[in-house]
């Protein structure tokens, strides 16, 4: 596979003012300023391939949105080195940019809102020098991806947030950048516009091996979308690596979820911890090496009538990694 | 090339967007009417007490005011839907999608909205600039037009530069919103720099160029200028672009964006 995203040592690092409380302080400030250097992102090293989609986490103030307006050309660093494309990113060469998108989910359209949808995909295809061909070609595909006909003719101001997503994911893809930055993409959306929008992404990761770097609050997209994720924590890399390792270290259980014959509340907890019980069916954790001779106890004693080996949810997997760290 | 397409393509989409509200066409077209009006009773009453405004007679304060209402409108057109509370956008890190596209930031940054219906005022500032002819009951030189032309073209680059600086300042001082302070400034424009006393006159030449704005266009057109005063105009608006591009860079490196 081809490496398209080379980053070494990434820092950036901002001279923040700081002043003690109270009045005299603030007063004593306007003569004499005290600073503090504030490390963002902390020499920050990773590469990513052709066609991957990588899941780039971490808690609030990571670093990770600022990793991405390196990356993107919009923030210069103050150390280290990144390579996209063959491109140093905040040398902002044209050539660069009309290679790579970075979506917003909180300001997917940054552009004049009082201009139609088309009109704004028209003003998109002179920016980035798209051909008549490529663009009726590239829009026909959008379109049947998004279903973007009732939006076209429409003024962006008048969109609803998941309507904006839709075209904001149009306008950035009309160009057919060859690497992605998605910023939350899934940021207040309703279920059915975050199930498109996911879809969609892979749908177009599929056809096009674009490279994509994704940040997301949400573990749904990140176990949808990503094999490998890049966990950050205080502007350092804490993991980088295979979702399902990260899970299997910091989880070692897993779930059996039981539904057994009748609704009469059973003790199961000779076989684990039980975390939920409902109806008949029973959510118990067990080690992952205890499962084959659980699972056959279980068959065994009790008349099941349905079960499944389930890995513990990514969210709490993931929220155990940022209180605890990856060991 | 590509700027010009992009701009003939701002420009058309913006006015197609414009059109499609019928009443706001009505009320530019009332109040632009009005704010030229005004003013023009204005300079009327100041010219029935006397017949000259620093060394300016009537119709040639007529052309002058014609010249400032045809910048006026070019600034509401093109440039002031760009920078008008421009440290908002600077705080919510709105820069940020101008500086990811394959075209000139600064181009994009401060010229590229379009409010077509300002030129309602420039067409109107034109009208009144013709009455200023038809007043003066001279035959004007056609090579006196063209001068007032290229000097138009010249304080139209400096008022774009000089608004967008002001609104540049937000990048070394984000809470700072200047928009009401430059549009004070402006006003100066609407009569001759001859009309200020020192140092107020050095100031709107040199600091705040307002003479090269409107006074040095509309003098072209009532009496000529010598090539020297041609050239250092075109002097003038080549070295006003070029602090404005370095002025660009230099905040572009202050510029933090905004978190998520």
């Amino acid at each position: 596979m081809d490496r398209t995203i080379h980053v070494h040592h990434l820092s950036m690092t901002y001279r923040v003012p700081v002043r003690q409380e109270g009045l005299g302080a603030a007063l004593r400030s306007l003569i004499h300023r005290s600073y503090r250097e504030l490390a963002a992102v902390d020499a920050v090293s990773f590469d990513l391939f052709a066609g991957e989609i990588v899941g780039f986490i971490g808690p609030n103030g990571a670093g990770k949105t600022t990793t991405l307006k390196m990356l993107s050309g919009i923030l210069h660093p103050t150390g280290g080195d990144a390579d996209i494309l063959g491109f140093q990113p905040w040398k902002r060469q044209p050539a660069f940019l009309r290679r790579i998108a970075i979506i917003r989910g909180s300001q997917p359209i940054g552009g004049p809102v009082e201009l139609t949808v088309m009109d704004s995909l028209r003003l998109q295809q002179l920016i980035y020098d798209v051909d008549d061909r490529a663009f009726k070609r590239n829009l026909g595909q959008l379109n049947a991806m998004l279903d973007l006909r009732t939006l076209l003719d429409r003024q962006i101001r008048a969109l609803s947030l998941g309507e904006r997503m839709r075209c904001g994911l149009a306008l950035n893809l009309i160009y057919r950048p060859e690497v992605l930055f998605l910023d939350e993409p899934t940021i207040g959306m309703d279920a059915s516009v975050v199930e498109t929008t996911r879809q969609f992404i892979a749908a177009y990761c599929q056809e096009t091996a674009a490279t994509v770097l994704l940040t997301s609050h949400y573990m749904a997209d990140v176990e949808r979308l990503c094999r490998r994720v890049i966990l950050m924590d205080k502007g350092t890399v804490r993991y980088d690596g295979d979702l399902r390792t990260l899970s299997e270290r910091l989880s070692p259980y897993k779930i059996l979820r039981v539904s057994l014959v009748g609704a009469k509340a059973l003790d199961l907890s000779s076989f684990g911890e039980v975390d939920e019980a409902e109806n008949g069916t029973y959510d118990i954790r067990v080690g992952r090496r205890d499962v084959p001779s659980v699972t056959a106890r279980l068959l065994a004693d009790f008349p099941v009538t349905d079960l499944a080996v389930l890995e513990p949810p990514l969210d709490r997997v993931i929220d155990r990694a940022y209180r605890t760290g990856v060991a | 090339m590509k700027l010009l397409r992009l701009s003939c393509a701002i420009f058309a989409m913006s006015l197609k967007a414009d059109l499609a509200h019928r009443s706001n066409i009505l009320f530019q077209v009332l109040l632009s009417l009005a704010a030229a009006g005004s003013s023009l009773i204005t300079v009327q009453i100041i010219f029935s007490r006397t017949d000259h405004l620093g060394g300016w007679t009537l119709h040639e304060a007529v052309i002058l005011f014609g010249t400032f209402t045809i910048l006026g409108g070019i600034l509401l057109t093109f440039v002031e839907p760009n920078v008008l509370w421009f440290h908002q956008r600077v705080i919510a890190g709105q820069l940020d999608e101008v500086l990811v596209k394959p075209a000139p930031s600064l181009f994009l940054l401060s010229l590229g909205r379009h409010a077509p219906l300002g030129l309602v005022q420039a067409v109107i500032g034109a009208v009144i600039v013709a009455w200023g002819i038809s007043l003066s009951g001279d035959a004007f030189p056609v090579w006196r037009g063209l001068v007032w032309l290229t000097l138009l073209a010249v304080a139209a680059v400096i008022t774009w530069v000089t608004r967008v600086l002001v609104a540049l300042i937000s990048l070394w001082v984000p809470g700072l919103a200047l928009d009401v302070v430059y549009d004070g400034a402006w006003q100066f424009g609407r009569y001759p720099v001859t009309m200020y006393r020192q140092p107020a006159r050095f100031v709107l030449t040199w600091v705040l160029p307002v003479a090269f704005i409107t006074t040095v266009p509309a003098r072209a057109l009532t009496r000529g200028v010598s090539p020297q005063l041609l050239g250092a105009s075109l002097a003038f608006g080549f070295v006003a672009i070029m602090i404005l591009r370095l002025v660009w860079m230099s905040g572009l490196r202050r510029y933090t964006s905004a978190t998520s």
